[in-house]
């Protein structure tokens, strides 16, 4: 493929997942009402945020990593599932780990700085359930964009990052607000 | 016998995002709050993520095709890639920053200022170009030490660029004024 078209691909994906973004920012500034009134929370939504992008972002670089190294190959089943499967085991174990972290942090900082808190019992279930779910969503989601550009010899490298972030911060602020209303 | 295995992925992410998150948490918050104090423009500070984001975007691109490239033992011409990623991101800043300020001031109703989209374009670009060839060291590095520059990159990236962002921003409001 010529150096050309990969600047063109990814010119075409920055271009469209910073507009996707915009509308992005617009509904998640009608969420801030919600998320301020309940203190902990505001502290805790950039990071989970951030921890979805980067578990999905690293997950697809390792499954674009695999489709040049040739272990990735939708062609073999058999082979490629193995791959996945380690991948999936320590993407699960990530997803539930981390957000406890973030969770008991944010209730940290809160106490610290005298925001208030409403309290670790809420904290870590909303971090964990809002996680588990959007790592579920994710992770088809990449294997899903990884399989479809690849098999139309698009390099996946050019995309799959971008679009994996995008949906990513999306379906992560949906079960975030999902979760709050049901459990705090 | 599989390539990748949970443990290894495990172990090498838990350490790297426990630093993303504390630098997240600690970085991303305590540094836009004090930003909000005395830099009382909302408009700007809405679409700051935005532009931002294209610039994580291109930057995770660089580094997975980077990784790809460190794994398979071949180059993608190195030298030549990296100029041409710095093209297309100022290039695709642009067009996003300015898609930004048209929708604003047809939202606003107004036109805002046009330094509002120079300093959208600056920090943007003050940040990729200087988070490139940190990417660049980030992966190679990671490489070189045994472990997997795909569970590094990302989120060492992500958690610099955060930082990065912010510094780049107060800079360009200091160089374009408002």
């Amino acid at each position: 493929m010529k150096v050309g078209s990969h600047f063109l691909q990814i010119f075409f994906i920055l271009i469209l997942c910073g507009l996707l973004e915009i509308v992005a920012g617009r509904n998640l500034g009608s969420m801030d009402s919600l998320f301020m009134s309940l203190p902990g929370l505001i502290i805790m939504v950039p990071p989970l945020l951030g921890l979805r992008g980067n578990l999905s972002g690293s997950f697809a670089s390792r499954l674009g990593s695999g489709v040049h190294l040739g272990i990735i190959d939708f062609d073999n089943r058999d082979q490629t599932w193995r791959e996945i499967y380690e991948n999936l085991k320590a993407g699960l174990i990530l997803t539930f780990l981390l957000p406890i972290v973030i969770a008991v942090f944010a209730h940290l900082v809160c106490m610290a700085t005298g925001l208030g808190s409403i309290g670790m019992v809420k904290l870590i279930p909303i971090a964990i359930s809002t996680s588990l779910c959007s790592w579920i969503l994710l992770t088809i989601v990449t294997i899903a964009v990884t399989w479809f550009f690849t098999k139309r010899g698009v390099d996946p490298d050019n995309v799959t990052t971008p679009i994996v972030a995008t949906i990513g911060d999306f379906v992560t602020t949906g079960f975030l607000f999902l979760f709050t209303m049901v459990i705090a | 016998m599989s390539y990748y295995s949970a443990k290894k992925i495990v172990k090498e992410s838990l350490g790297i995002e426990i630093i993303a998150v504390t630098l997240g948490i600690l970085g991303g918050g305590f540094l836009s709050m004090g930003i909000e104090t005395f830099l009382a423009l909302p408009i700007l500070l809405a679409f700051v993520p935005i532009i931002n984001g294209v610039g994580g975007n291109l930057l995770s691109i660089f580094g997975t095709r980077l990784t790809s490239s460190l794994h398979a033992g071949f180059t993608r011409s190195s030298k030549k890639d990296f100029f041409a990623f710095a093209a297309v991101g100022l290039a695709a800043l642009a067009v996003v920053a300015l898609t930004i300020y048209v929708t604003s001031s047809l939202i606003y109703g107004e036109f805002t200022s046009v330094r509002m989209l120079l300093i959208l374009i600056l920090s943007g670009g003050l940040q990729v170009c200087f988070l490139l060839p940190v990417t660049a060291a980030v992966a190679i590095i990671a490489f070189r030490m045994g472990a997997d520059p795909d569970n590094i990159v990302i989120p060492m990236m992500t958690a610099l660029s955060d930082v990065a962002g912010i510094l780049f921003l107060l800079l360009s409001v200091r160089l374009v004024g408002l």
